[in-house]
């Protein structure tokens, strides 16, 4: 199990420094060398705190490892418009944010995805599976900007529900959390319905109905048991991106989170606070991948027998 | 106990006269075979939502290439006068804050959205089937560089390398597609590498070679068509995946920058006016979903008619 | 002592292509602790019957017709709501599946998996359930029971998957155990080990066992009775000895003649019955065999043949018995191998 982990970590690593030496590269590379166009515009005191700090007088070379040295240190960098500002900062006020709004829709598009893609399972072919068929092709579709967009209308404007913009109270939640439910959902629902049917044709349940097992039970433990499994990998990718995989929903929703943040800075061409997040978002990434592996892990028993053999 | 029949046999000539089973052929199979792609095409014919995603399709495609011909309106022209007007009978979409008319620019706006999702996922499928390919069939060293770097590249976050390369490379539809696919060929290089596996550790290709049979013929008429089959889906469903995320991008202002435009950057151009002038938003919305639900359709009933597990 | 009693089975599955008449009118009885072997190739219809037994056939394609009983002791069990069946399932009928690899919840521990049967049947709970499955194991043959107990199926080899399915089936003392070709996907010699446990825990329980097979030498060494079925009925029935000695039927000489025999000439070549049974989408209108039949007669084409009685217990469904029949003397090559019914 120790070795399973160990190559992963390791795999982490090498993928996190390949991106940050690329980020820094493709930043440093732009035409017009932006970095010290921006630099420029900054009052005397503060660029010279800048260029001395970044090395920005010396070869992109030792530039290199004057950020790779910060970086260890923990140090992901300061913006280089907002005097003052760093990104451990930015991350430390507008992380949970994000958090906690995707947190909420992953676990409903959990729970709901779930449930309907076990039922739509296990009635292939009959009504109810038609219809959620149905219902996930058109939520696949949507992209999300438009459900925010339809839902701001409907239900902040015409209907008059909730605020059309604004954050701070609970009711502020509503809108972004159900546009990005709805959006998620027809995935785990797809992969749920699937990996149900897959495993209702299996004959280990079939042993079991000649068990005598009854309906309820059969669901419970040999059907859920086994179709859930595989739901880990994709529950990994969503939560990959609880900090920043909502941009577009947070941009649209006026929402202070990380996401939104990243988009504001990209449009102010605020680079090093654009590589300092991006260190950040694929760092946390891969961290989230490596946790899921071994969740897979635990929870098949077939994996964790044979790799603690190992 | 089962009953014992008594039976007329005298209305039967010679009944009980021994002719043995020689001219009868106990081999002949009722169901008339069909070959394989016959075979797909009818299950995809007798699934009704595949029919109509397909039906779908060649509306998009159509009014995206005729689309401003029909109407007669060019697309950058600009009228103050008729400015945010909704859907008339001479505006079938209404018109933008500029007075251009919102159908013939969403009819062109989709020419570049989709040439851009079958661009990247023509890209796409190369780098992938020559890596993959590469990867399967040497195996060994040149595999395992290979997957070592699928890995990583699948692990990067797509939308940073996006951004990133955007910046660099300055934004519009290059860039854009350059990022794209960059990103996404590692999935299309796992798909091609586990086909070709598969074809290659089938025992009978084993037995077959030992036997000096004809290896060649068999893998050309079996088992391509069946990887060809996944690949074909992949590519449907990769299609609208590209086109999804444009429209994202464009609508966060990373993407297609005018005077290109696409549905993605129409959309972002008529969010602002969301509250007033809805259609403006929701007329490119829904052609993105409309060809997206189309290609979506067509992928399912093209999985439902390969898989030989779902067949009924 | 009857305790299952089959009459007419019918069973067809609807498929996109048509009604497939999977079985097409089986009656046969089973006594108490008695075994029955049902033999034929793939497809004749073995498994369905078999399955229809317990009613887990997949019920939208599958159908069993109204005009089938099937009677447990005095039950009629066709009839019986899903409630009940589920009740009778893994207490009083059990069956034991071909692929041990795959017949097993990957994700549950052996001993889990044997003690549902205990703890849904007899209310136990499972830690007292766990004591008898202990006890079941190691009546099985599978050593070292109590750390047996903790483990998953993919730590166990298929020889043992397979006594572990076999637990399962006894855990709750069945009065029927049906095996469905049980040692198909095992080695050889494995096959034989898990013949003997069969016999060796139907004499000690006096379970009564359906075994469905199409392998004649595993049937020479356990069964009682024997019945061939082929295309979906039943076309000799007897005991072993008739089935071996005095066979009545073309089909059942067909089968005897291609199991290779010690003895044989070097380089004489196997025999091997040509063509393949009809397909059941379109059933032949007279004998099922005709097509494939060297003793085939015009009658055999034109209608098909009922049940003779020939001796006792002894049945064939053949035109060939007719008095009118010619009459043919099939020798009996002695099956060697010391092999006694």
């Amino acid at each position: 199990m120790l070795r399973f982990i160990g190559r992963r970590v390791v795999i982490g690593i090498v993928t996190l420094l390949v991106i940050v030496t690329l980020t820094f590269l493709l930043v440093n590379m732009a035409p017009g060398d932006p970095v010290s166009a921006k630099i420029r515009q900054l009052p005397d005191s503060a660029r010279e705190t800048i260029e001395k700090k970044y090395g920005l007088d010396k070869s992109m070379f030792e530039r290199y490892i004057i950020y790779m040295e910060n970086l260890v240190k923990g140090d992901l960098g300061d913006s280089y418009i907002y005097v003052g500002r760093s990104v451990n900062d930015v991350i430390a006020k507008n992380a949970p944010v994000s958090g906690r709004v995707v947190g909420l829709a992953i676990i409903f598009q959990l729970i709901i995805g779930l449930f309907l893609g076990t039922i739509a399972g296990l009635f292939r072919e009959k009504i109810a599976d038609q219809v959620i068929r149905v219902l996930v092709v058109i939520c696949i579709c949507i992209p999300s900007f438009v459900f925010a967009a339809l839902l701001q209308y409907f239900v902040a404007f015409k209907w008059q529900l909730t605020p059309i913009f604004g954050w701070g109270d609970p009711i502020h939640y509503v809108m972004p959390v159900i546009a990005m439910t709805i959006g998620g959902l027809a995935g785990y629902t797809k992969y749920m319905r699937n990996s149900t049917i897959g495993v209702v044709n299996e004959d280990y349940i079939v042993t079991a109905k000649a068990k005598g097992v009854s309906k309820g039970r059969l669901i419970r433990k040999h059907i859920l048991r086994n179709a859930s499994i595989p739901i880990i990998t994709m529950l990994g990718s969503s939560l990959a991106g609880l900090f920043g995989g909502s941009f577009i929903l947070e941009s649209f929703f006026g929402i202070p989170g990380l996401g939104s943040y990243y988009v504001k800075a990209v449009q102010d061409s605020d680079y090093s606070m654009i590589i300092g997040m991006t260190v950040f978002f694929a760092a946390f990434y891969i961290f989230i991948l490596i946790v899921v592996d071994i969740m897979y892990g635990v929870a098949d028993p077939r994996i964790r027998i044979a790799k603690g053999r190992n | 106990m089962a009953e014992k029949v008594t039976i007329e046999v005298e209305e039967i000539d010679d009944a009980f006269e021994i002719i043995g089973c020689e001219d009868l052929d106990a081999e002949l199979i009722s169901k008339p075979s069909l070959t394989y792609w016959k075979d797909v095409w009818r299950r995809f014919r007798c699934n009704k939502l595949a029919l109509i995603g397909l039906i779908m399709l060649v509306i998009v495609v159509f009014f995206t290439i005729s689309g401003p011909a029909i109407t007669g309106y060019d697309y950058t022209r600009m009228d103050y006068e008729i400015k945010d007007q909704g859907p008339s009978a001479e505006h079938w979409f209404g018109t933008d804050q500029a007075g251009r008319d919102i159908f013939t620019r969403v009819c062109v706006g989709g020419r570049v959205s989709i040439i851009i999702g079958l661009a990247c996922t023509t890209v796409m499928f190369s780098i992938g089937a020559v890596l993959g390919g590469i990867a399967g069939y040497k195996g060994g060293v040149v595999d395992d560089i290979i997957m070592r770097a699928v890995e990583i590249i699948v692990s990067i976050p797509y939308l940073v390398v996006v951004i990133i390369l955007s910046i660099t490379l300055g934004r519009g539809m290059f860039s854009l597609i350059l990022a794209m696919t960059l990103t996404s060929w590692g999935g299309t290089t796992r798909l091609v590498r586990g086909q070709v596996l598969q074809i290659k550790n089938q025992e009978f290709v084993l037995a077959s070679r030992a036997l000096g049979g004809n290896t060649k013929r068999i893998i050309a008429k079996h088992l391509l068509p069946n990887a060809m089959g996944i690949i074909m889906v992949s590519i449907t469903f990769s299609i609208p995946m590209f086109i999804f995320s444009e429209a994202t991008l464009s609508f966060l202002g990373i993407g297609i920058q005018p005077p290109q435009t696409s549905w993605g950057a129409l959309a972002a151009s008529g969010r602002g006016s969301l509250m007033f002038y809805p259609h403006q938003l929701f007329f490119p919305s829904l052609m993105i979903v409309f060809t997206m639900l189309a290609f979506n359709l067509i992928g399912d009933g093209l999985t439902d008619a390969l898989d030989p597990k779902l067949r009924q | 002592m009857k305790i299952l009693e089959v009459k007419n089975l019918k069973v067809s599955f609807n498929t996109y292509a048509g009604v497939n008449q999977a079985v097409r009118g089986v009656s046969f009885h089973l006594n108490e602790g008695e075994t029955l072997a049902i033999v034929g190739e793939s497809g004749c219809g073995k498994t369905v019957t078999s399955k229809s037994i317990l009613r887990i056939l997949p019920s939208p394609p599958a159908v069993i017709h109204e005009d089938s009983e099937i009677y447990l002791e005095d039950r009629e069990l066709t009839n019986l709501s899903d409630r009940e069946m589920i009740g009778i399932r893994g207490s009083e009928i059990s069956m034991i599946f071909q692929d041990p690899m795959t017949s097993l919840n990957p994700t549950m521990k052996i001993g889990e998996q044997i003690a549902e049967s205990i703890m849904i049947h007899q209310g136990k709970s499972k830690r007292n359930a766990i004591q008898d499955v202990i006890e079941l194991l190691d009546l099985v043959g599978i050593p070292n029971p109590e750390a047996r107990v903790k483990q998953y199926p993919h730590e166990f080899s298929g020889g043992m998957r397979q006594r572990a399915m076999i637990a399962i089936a006894l855990a709750c003392n069945p009065k029927i155990l049906i095996a469905d070709e049980p040692t198909t996907a095992l080695d050889v010699t494995i096959q034989a080990q898990i013949m003997e446990l069969i016999k060796s825990l139907q004499k000690k329980l006096n379970t009564a066992v359906i075994l469905v097979t199409h392998d004649l030498g595993v049937v020479a060494e356990v069964a009682d009775r024997i019945q061939v079925m082929y295309a979906g009925e039943i076309v000799e029935t007897g005991t072993c000895r008739d089935i071996f000695y005095k066979p009545k039927h073309p089909y059942t000489w067909a089968l005897l003649k291609s199991v290779p025999k010690l003895g044989t000439e070097n380089k004489s070549e196997l025999y091997s019955l040509k063509g393949t049974p009809p397909d059941l989408l379109d059933p032949p209108k007279g004998c099922a065999f005709a097509a494939r039949c060297e003793y085939c007669m015009n009658i055999c084409r034109e209608k098909a043949p009922g049940v003779t009685d020939i001796d006792g217990g002894h049945q064939a469904a053949c035109w060939l018995l007719h008095p009118k029949a010619p009459d043919i003397d099939y020798r009996v090559e002695s099956y060697t191998g010391g092999k006694t019914c």
